[in-house]
C-alpha cells in the first residue's frame, strides 16, 4: 500500500480542519485518524472509509493502477546476419513508437 | 523433432483456414488475409505514428546486396498483437515473414521480454529452436499445403509461376515438395 500517498492526501483534504473534525466525517477515531496521517497501515474497514470521504478509488493506494501492459516483443532477424548497433537503436525507437501507438488507439494507458 | 500428430494438425489447420476463409484447399493464402482474419495488425515501418526519417532510412536500407537485418517484430502488447514487416524486402520475402511470425501467434509460443536501453533493444537469448522449427513447418503448410502441392504436380505447372502464384520462393516450393513426398509420388 502507498501509505504515504494516502497519509499525504488525507491532510490536504483536511487542511485547516481538526483530527477530531475529520474524523468524525470519516467515521473512524481521531487517534486511528492520526495514525493513518503518521503512515501507519490503517484495517480494511478504516481504509475504506478514508478512500470514500477521499472519494477516491481505493486502487490507486493499492498500486493497482501503477501496472502498466508489458509488451512482448519478438525480434526475428536476417539468418546469420550480425544487427549493428544502429539498427538496434532504430528497431527500439520503432518498437516503443509502435506500443505507444496502440496503446493510445486502444485507450491502454491510463 | 515434434510432437506427434503435429504435422497432421498443421495440415488440418491449413485446410480449415482456407475453408474459413471461402477458399478451395488448394489455392494460395495471402498473409495478410489471414492476420485480418485472426485479429492481427500488420505494418510496416512507414505506418508507425512518429519515426523519423533517419531510424526509417536505417531500418530500410537495402542495396540489394546487404538487405537491412531484421526481417520482423511482433508486438503483443495486452490482447493486441501487431507485426511489423521489413518492407525493403521482397513482397514474396514478406508474405514468407508474416507467415511465419502468424504460425508462432497461432502456435501461442512465448516471445520475449523487451528490455529497451537508451543504447538500444537488448535482445534476450535466442528463440527457442523447437518453437522455431514448429513455426517454419506451420508457415510452411499454409504457404503451400499438401493439397496444393498435389494439385500443382497433376496440373504439370510451370513451378516458377507456381512459386510466383503462392508468393514463395523456389527453394520454399522445392522444399515442402520434398518434405511431404509429393515430389516422389508425381514426376512430369
Amino acid at each position: 500500500m502507498n501509505i504515504e500517498l494516502l497519509a499525504e492526501n488525507i491532510l490536504r483534504k483536511r487542511s485547516i480542519k481538526g483530527v477530531r473534525e475529520a474524523a468524525k466525517e470519516i467515521g473512524v477515531s481521531s487517534a486511528t485518524l492520526s495514525r493513518v496521517e503518521n503512515k501507519k497501515v490503517p484495517d480494511l474497514d478504516t481504509f475504506s472509509k478514508i478512500c470514500a470521504w477521499l472519494g477516491e478509488d481505493p486502487s490507486i493506494y493499492l498500486g493497482l493502477t501503477e501496472i502498466k501492459p508489458t509488451p512482448r516483443v519478438r525480434v526475428h532477424f536476417k539468418k546469420e546476419s550480425a544487427i549493428t548497433p544502429a539498427s538496434a537503436k532504430a528497431l527500439s525507437e520503432m518498437i516503443l513508437l509502435a506500443q505507444k501507438a496502440i496503446l493510445t488507439d486502444n485507450n491502454i494507458e491510463g | 523433432m515434434f510432437k506427434r500428430g503435429f504435422k497432421s494438425w498443421c495440415e488440418r489447420f491449413a485446410t480449415d483456414k482456407r475453408q474459413e476463409l471461402g477458399l478451395s484447399s488448394s489455392d494460395p493464402l495471402d498473409a495478410r488475409l489471414l492476420a485480418e482474419n485472426l485479429g492481427i495488425k500488420v505494418w510496416t515501418p512507414h505506418d508507425v505514428p512518429g519515426l523519423t526519417q533517419e531510424h526509417l532510412n536505417i531500418l530500410l536500407h537495402n542495396d540489394g546486396k546487404t538487405a537491412s537485418d531484421w526481417s520482423a517484430v511482433t508486438l503483443i502488447v495486452e490482447d493486441i498483437k501487431l507485426v511489423i514487416l521489413n518492407s525493403s524486402h521482397s513482397l514474396g520475402r514478406q508474405s514468407s515473414d508474416l507467415m511465419h511470425e502468424l504460425s508462432h501467434l497461432i502456435l501461442d509460443h512465448q516471445s520475449q521480454e523487451m528490455n529497451a536501453s537508451s543504447e538500444g533493444v537488448l535482445m534476450l537469448s535466442a528463440y527457442e529452436k523447437d518453437q522455431e522449427d514448429e513455426a517454419d513447418w506451420l508457415s510452411g503448410c499454409l504457404l503451400l499445403p499438401r493439397e496444393a502441392l498435389v494439385s500443382i504436380m497433376k496440373q504439370r505447372l510451370d513451378l516458377t509461376i507456381a512459386a510466383s502464384d503462392f508468393r514463395v520462393s523456389m527453394s520454399m516450393l522445392k522444399y515442402r515438395m520434398s518434405m511431404t513426398g509429393v515430389a516422389r509420388q508425381y514426376t512430369y
